[in-house]
């Protein structure tokens, strides 16, 4: 849009006085044409048709008589024809016409004429000198009033017509007779006398025009002498027409305005005018005066005006100095006071921009130096360069980076800092900035120092144009990007290791799912743990796979609050279905990341926890069990924590409840001091330390007699078993109670029976006899207590086995699962293989190639299926002798490696969980005949207690498994480089019940069983030294043949080894 | 085309004539000098006195070409305005009106309509840069002449021998007594002599000359009493009008039967009007043929009659084709051509009855006709 000139405030204010002025001058034109011109014209008409009735009044009345003459002489020649006269036939008629003649100047000449239009009689006006007489006889029919007078017999008046006697302008007036007519002539020179009146008002145009339009009467005679025509008047003819109207008229060369009448009687036309100039003189004036006064108004006006704008201009000019003092930077600068409110104002507003301008420019100044800090100091780096290549700026980052060292990059062409590679794609985003694309450049360009150095900078470039719009300057800034690529690799391949470590966990599940519960990835092992594949699970929600519809609404809730709140949730126990309908136990945490389109993506890590949990379960059963043996067991039996010298009682079982009358509730938790129910109570503390003395020193006292309280206060002679146990815990301290009172009593009665023998020996030997017989049966009641509680001993250890047996069959399972489903892997797809073979075939496609990529695929299939289905079979035959060699105690002959490795096998989910690396060195060709089962078991409870308390707590265990032939047979070996056993627990190491994890798993009889099955079944020893290098070595030395009488019940021997105690076989090493 | 101006408008609005008479008032003021000026044309004729119905005839209808000529926007846009000049049929009445013309910037002028003028007149325009173009000057004296003097008409010698011709032929008459009025000499002697010489060629005889001038005491009688005394069978009358009637009503009085013969000079309506039944029966010599049915001399005729209440006598028809001459030469005026080279370039006019056709001398041929006087009104005879 093209911008107005703008113009000065001199010029405006001139222009605005000016408008109004014009303005005022418009309004009086206006009030002037139609006010004040129409009342002067309608004045101006007024005094015209005053005018106009009065002259016309005048002229009737001028004529009156001319008229009223020749009426008279009308009558009297009409009587005199009456009375028989003829005319002009009579002097004396002559007289009368002569006498009216001379007496009258009212007219020029007076006819007399006969119906045949001749002369009768004339009297013409003295001033006339034609012979009168010559005139009579004359034919007057060629004038025109004659005529029409003779035709209308009424009183006619002529038009203007030369005089048929003098040949001059005349009027006349005809008055028929009966017989003849009378007519009268008036010359023009009267009517003309007439109409230059002085009585008329001065330059007043008077006109009289007969019918034709030729001047009757006129100021000038002279123009009705020449029978001046006027009809070609518009005014003339309508005054002809009777309209007394009001026109201009030109006459003489002159213009008239005026108006007009019309004699009716004469049919003659009267006009009425006044010269324009008087008639205008009025409007002239008030015109003349109006341009005047415009005329004044206008240069006072602009006169004033300028003097107005001038002032006005002067003071806006001083603000403007002051303006543009402060436009040059000069904030200083002061404004002159001016007695202008606004001008006061603008003044202000000035020097209240000025300081803001100035303080801006502060600011300015202080961004434009923190910006070139920034610059400066920033590690980005920015270059400017010209169209043509050359650097015109580089920051010292640039110049630290791209240049040779201490050396700028300005006047670099940055063309030579692009690698080679990359300079097709710069030079060609430089040519379409010319070509006037306006994008930016936003790349990664490698640039090349001088010394060789790459780096990769991530450019972003803006163009800045001149006023044709060809780039001028390039703008670049840029990040060396190097290091922070090579860093995202290694992220990248962080996570491709990490996608590989989440694909290839064969027993951690993950998956993935939406916020809907959908699942959007799982790995391989959740695959194998669910058995659905990763592409059918797709999209689906846990419900169709795994979930019953209950936990899968408590999973999405789980969702939502993980959602919501941020934290994970888990580790949680879930029941899971398979896909082949087993329940399946698993451990999950579920988390949330954030997901590529904002929304949460929602982790879960499983842990198949059912072989821990169905092991828990055992465990747990295992010490209800022994809860209930312990309860059951017929003997006395209280379990007491030391703590320092004083003990407190952790169970106790109901015969020990029975037997001495306290409730469980009563005694558990409560200090040994504050009962009186422990052996050498009543002995004293010295007694008691004495007791605990021999206790640390021989861990078990099989038979401790002690005075016990009963609650009802009765007291009774036990005779116990009483020992120390070693635990994690603490000691233990574990005594029976044993009622010998009634033994006692015995020995007491037998001893006083003796004394009373002695007297009897006096008094007689018969009753001795008696009281032997006493004795026995009390002795064969004793011992058979003693055997009824071994008998329990050896069911617990049977059970405890039974327990092993368990967990082997589990840990098959668990084994067999791999092979069985790489299998069936394997054979379905195989089978997708030769459906698709089929399908290709049936299409015709077939082509050489597909041929033997299906031999091949099928070779490498029925390979891995055969292979795995092989090793499956191997490990069921392998379990099914582990199981019957554990469950029947069959003796045969068998190859000792093979035993182990089943063994090792059968432990390898534990081991796997466990984390701790198996070695198993057992040369081929070692054949035993002894019992596999048995050796299983021993060489199971090694391995597991080597995991369960040599390396507790670790998870990088090494566990060597070994085998030796010696003079004697075989010595297996089993070691771990845990933390060994200590010096203390040595001896208590095979004592049944010894263990330092009671109450948390360990029964404290594998050790006792292993022992014993070792010393028993297998006919060998067993022992163990802590390694020099850490960790434990138990040592098995087996006979190639196993002692025979195998029909005695290992857990038999074991019982009776534990209660055999420290005469039992074993061998503790150094 | 209408010859008559348009009657204005009356019916405007008020509102609108108020404005239109301050823009009138407002231009008048302003840009009245930037108005194109009038083009004169000059009339000169005896306006007033007894021959002043010749003039007053020719000055109406220079007039009613002007007004035609300027209600079709003038002549390259300027008005034309006649100037009319009353030479009063006196010597030295025409040299004031001369003089007035002259006053006025005319050029060419309309007359003079009697040959004792232009006798007095064409010297002073041969004196001056007027043109003077006369619609009914006869005279033998001008004839032939390289002067400023052009007529649409030709000499009296043409008319005076035709009418010999016809009188001497047809009529049979062969001694004719005349009557003269010395007052136009230049006409009268002219005429006379050249019909006296064919007169006589044809074996008629002049038998008796009165001669006369103008007077106010003037007996006609007493002159148709000397022209009757040596019997003629004819009285010719070289007359105006007004005295031609004037006098043929003494000789009917005295000698009803002898027959009158007028010159052109008397053929005007005033004739008739004066004469009234004593003027029935004369032969009156005419320049234009009263039956005439040419479209253009009905149209003038028409107009004539519109404008002035009137019918156009031969001295408005003359008149009025030396009006359409005038006009048409200063239209065709070349810048700075002296008139009467314009005239003798174009040479040839349209005119109401018959063409304009100047000789080199600026004369004319106008045929003329032979006319009796039946029931007021003049009939052409064969």
């Amino acid at each position: 849009m093209r911008k107005a000139k703008p113009r000065s405030l001199q010029h405006l204010l001139i222009r605005q006085f000016l408008l109004i002025a014009g303005l005022a001058v418009l309004i009086m034109t206006v009030l002037l044409v139609q006010w004040r011109l129409p009342v002067a014209r309608q004045q101006t008409q007024a005094e015209l048709a005053r005018v106009a009735d009065l002259a016309l009044t005048q002229l009737e009345r001028s004529l009156d008589n001319a008229e009223a003459l020749t009426l008279a002489l009308a009558q009297v020649v009409q009587g005199r024809l009456f009375m028989g006269r003829s005319l002009g036939a009579e002097g004396d008629f002559d007289q009368l016409m002569a006498q009216l003649v001379s007496s009258a100047t009212l007219f020029d000449a007076l006819y007399l004429v006969d119906d045949e239009f001749k002369i009768r009689a004339v009297s013409l006006a003295s001033h006339i000198a034609t012979p009168r007489t010559e005139l009579l006889g004359n034919d007057l029919a060629g004038v025109e009033v004659l005529r029409r007078a003779r035709q209308s017999w009424g009183m006619q008046w002529s038009d203007q017509f030369l005089s048929p006697t003098q040949g001059v302008p005349v009027v006349a007036v005809v008055v028929p007779l009966l017989g003849g007519m009378v007519m009268l002539e008036l010359s023009v020179e009267r009517l003309a006398g007439f109409a230059s009146d002085p009585a008329l008002r001065d330059r007043l145009l008077l006109l009289v025009v007969d019918r034709r339009g030729e001047l009757v009467a006129a100021p000038q005679l002279e123009m009705v002498r020449q029978r001046a025509n006027v009809a070609d008047q518009s005014l003339v003819r309508a005054a002809l027409q009777g309209q007394p109207v009001f026109g201009d008229l030109t006459y003489g060369g002159e213009s008239f305005s005026g108006t007009v009448r019309r004699s009716q009687r004469l049919g003659w036309g009267l006009v009425v005018a006044y010269p324009q100039a008087v008639v205008q003189a009025p409007i002239r004036a008030a015109v003349a005066i109006s341009l005047v006064t415009l005329g004044l108004a206008l240069i006072g006006g602009v006169a004033l005006a300028v003097v107005m704008a001038r002032r006005v201009d002067r003071r806006v000019g001083e603000t403007l100095a002051y303006a543009a003092a402060i436009a040059e930077g000069d904030y200083q600068a002061r404004a002159q006071p001016s007695d202008l409110r606004e001008i006061e104002r603008i003044n202000e507003s000035l020097g209240a921009m000025a300081s803001t301008i100035a303080s801006r420019e502060r600011d300015l100044a202080s961004q434009e130096y923190q910006f070139r800090q920034l610059v400066e100091n920033t590690a980005d780096l920015v270059i400017y360069f010209d169209a043509t290549g050359t650097i015109t700026y580089s920051n010292p980052s640039a110049d630290r980076i791209l240049a040779a060292p201490g050396q700028s990059l300005v006047g670099v062409d940055v063309f030579a800092l692009v690698v080679a590679d990359e300079l097709d794609k710069v030079r060609q985003w430089v040519v379409r900035s010319e070509g006037g694309d306006r994008s930016s450049y936003r790349d990664d360009t490698t640039m090349c120092t001088p010394d060789g150095h790459r780096h990769l900078v991530a450019w972003s470039a803006t163009v800045e144009r001149d006023a044709q719009g060809r780039p001028s300057l390039f703008r670049c800034i840029g990040q060396d990007v190097t290091q922070q690529r090579a860093a995202q690799e290694a992220l990248r391949r962080s996570e491709a290791r990490m996608r590989a470590i989440i694909d290839c966990s064969p027993t951690l599940s993950i998956q993935w799912y939406d916020r809907h519960g959908r699942v959007v990835d799982w790995n391989p092992a959740t695959e194998v743990l669910v058995g659905w594949s990763r592409e059918e699970a797709m999209g689906r929600t846990l419900d169709e796979l795994v979930y019953t519809t209950r936990q899968q609404q408590d999973f999405v809730g789980w969702l939502a609050q993980i959602e919501q709140t941020g934290q994970p949730v888990g580790p949680l126990e879930t029941e899971i279905r398979t896909r082949d309908g087993r329940t399946v136990t698993v451990l999950s945490t579920t988390f949330a990341l954030p997901g590529d389109g904002g929304a949460p993506l929602f982790v879960s890590m499983d842990v198949d926890i059912t072989d821990r949990k169905r092991a828990e379960a055992e465990l747990r059963a295992s010490e209800k069990r022994f809860q209930i043996m312990f309860d059951a067991n017929p003997v006395a039996l209280a379990v007491l924590r030391r703590e320092g010298d004083d003990f407190i009682y952790l169970d106790v079982n109901q015969s020990w409840v029975h037997q001495l009358g306290y409730s469980r509730e009563q005694v558990v938790g409560k200090r040994r001091s504050q009962r009186t129910v422990l052996a050498g109570e009543d002995h004293g503390d010295v007694a008691w330390r004495k007791l605990l003395a021999q206790l640390d020193h021989e861990r078990m006292i099989l038979h401790t007699e002690s005075l016990l309280r009963r609650a009802d206060g009765s007291t009774f002679i036990s005779d116990g078993m009483i020992g120390l146990i070693d635990t994690e815990d603490g000691q233990l301290l574990m005594y029976s109670v044993h009622d010998v009172s009634d033994m006692r009593r015995m020995q007491v009665d037998l001893e006083r029976l003796n004394a009373e023998l002695e007297d009897r020996i006096v008094q007689g030997t018969a009753s001795l006899t008696q009281a032997n017989a006493d004795l026995a049966q009390a002795l064969r009641t004793l011992e058979l207590a003693q055997e009824r509680m071994l008998a329990q001993q050896d069911r617990l250890v049977q059970s405890e086995k039974l327990a092993s047996l368990g967990s082997l069959v589990a840990g098959v399972a668990h084994e067999l699962n791999t092979p069985i489903g790489n299998g069936l892997m394997a054979v379905s797809t195989l089978q997708d293989r030769v459906r698709a073979f089929e399908k290709k075939l049936g299409e015709g496609g077939l082509r050489r190639s597909d041929l033997e990529d299906f031999l091949r695929q099928a070779g490498t299939g029925c390979e891995i299926a055969a292979r795995n289905i092989d090793r499956a079979s191997h490990l069921i035959s392998s379990f099914k002798q582990v199981a019957v060699d554990q469950t029947s105690d069959q003796r045969r002959s068998f190859e000792l490696k093979e035993v182990v490795d089943e063994i090792l096998l059968t432990l390898q989910p534990a081991i796997k969980r466990s984390g701790h690396h198996v070695v198993c060195d057992v040369p081929l060709g070692l054949m035993l005949d002894s019992y596999p089962g048995a050796l299983g078991q021993v060489l199971t409870n090694l391995v597991q207690n080597a995991i369960v308390h040599g390396l507790e707590g670790r998870n990088d265990g090494r566990i060597e498994v070994s085998a030796e032939v010696t003079e004697s047979g075989v010595e297996l070996r089993v070691a771990d480089n845990g933390r060994g056993i200590p010096e203390a627990v040595h001896r208590q190491v095979f004592d049944p019940f010894f263990t330092t994890k009671l109450g948390h798993g360990g029964s404290g009889l594998g050790l006792p069983i292993v022992r014993n099955i070792v010393t028993g079944a297998l006919g060998g020893d067993i022992g163990f030294h802590n390694r020099p290098e850490g960790g434990v070595l138990f040592f098995v030395k087996l006979p190639r043949q196993a002692p025979s009488a195998p029909a005695a019940a290992p857990a038999g021997d074991a019982g009776r080894s534990a209660g055999n105690g420290a005469g039992a076989r074993a061998v503790v090493e150094g | 085309m209408d010859p008559i101006r348009t009657p204005r408008q009356r019916a405007l609005p008020a509102t609108v004539r108020r404005w239109r008479m301050a823009a009138l008032l407002l231009s008048s003021l302003l840009l009245g000098a930037c108005d194109k000026p009038p083009l004169p044309l000059g009339f000169v004729g005896g306006l007033t006195g007894r021959a002043a119905d010749l003039a007053t005839s020719g000055r109406d209808a220079v007039l009613l070409a002007v007004e035609q000529v300027n209600a079709a926007g003038g002549i390259g846009g300027r008005p034309v305005t006649l100037v009319a000049a009353d030479d009063q049929h006196d010597p030295l009445a025409a040299r004031d009106a001369f003089q007035t013309l002259r006053t006025a910037q005319v050029e060419l002028t309309i007359g003079p309509m009697t040959s004792a003028m232009a006798m007095e007149l064409v010297p002073l325009a041969n004196q001056s840069s007027m043109v003077l173009l006369s619609p009914t000057v006869t005279t033998s004296a001008l004839t032939g002449l390289d002067d400023r003097f052009f007529r649409v008409i030709a000499s009296t010698r043409e008319y005076a021998i035709k009418s010999a011709a016809y009188h001497a032929g047809k009529s049979g008459l062969r001694r004719v007594a005349v009557v003269l009025d010395e007052g136009n000499a230049a006409f009268t002697e002219r005429w006379l002599t050249d019909f006296e010489a064919e007169f006589a060629r044809l074996g008629g005889t002049l038998v008796h000359r009165e001669s006369y001038r103008f007077h106010a005491d003037i007996s006609f009688a007493r002159l148709a009493e000397r022209a009757l005394q040596p019997a003629p069978d004819g009285v010719l009358v070289l007359a105006s009008a007004a005295d031609a009637a004037l006098l043929t009503q003494q000789l009917r009085k005295l000698a009803p039967a002898v027959p009158v013969l007028a010159s052109e000079w008397a053929a005007t309506d005033q004739f008739v009007a004066m004469g009234g039944a004593a003027v029935e029966g004369v032969y009156v010599a005419q320049f234009m043929d009263w039956q005439s049915e040419a479209p253009r001399y009905l149209d003038f005729q028409a107009a004539f009659q519109q404008r002035y209440g009137r019918p156009a006598g031969f001295a408005a028809v003359a008149a009025y084709d030396a009006a359409l001459v005038a006009l048409e030469a200063l239209r065709q005026r070349r810048a700075g051509e002296d008139l009467k080279d314009t005239l003798l370039r174009l040479r040839r006019f349209e005119g109401l009855q018959q063409p304009v056709e100047f000789d080199p001398s600026g004369d004319a041929q106008r045929e003329t006709h032979i006319t009796v006087v039946r029931g007021g009104r003049y009939l052409v005879q064969p």
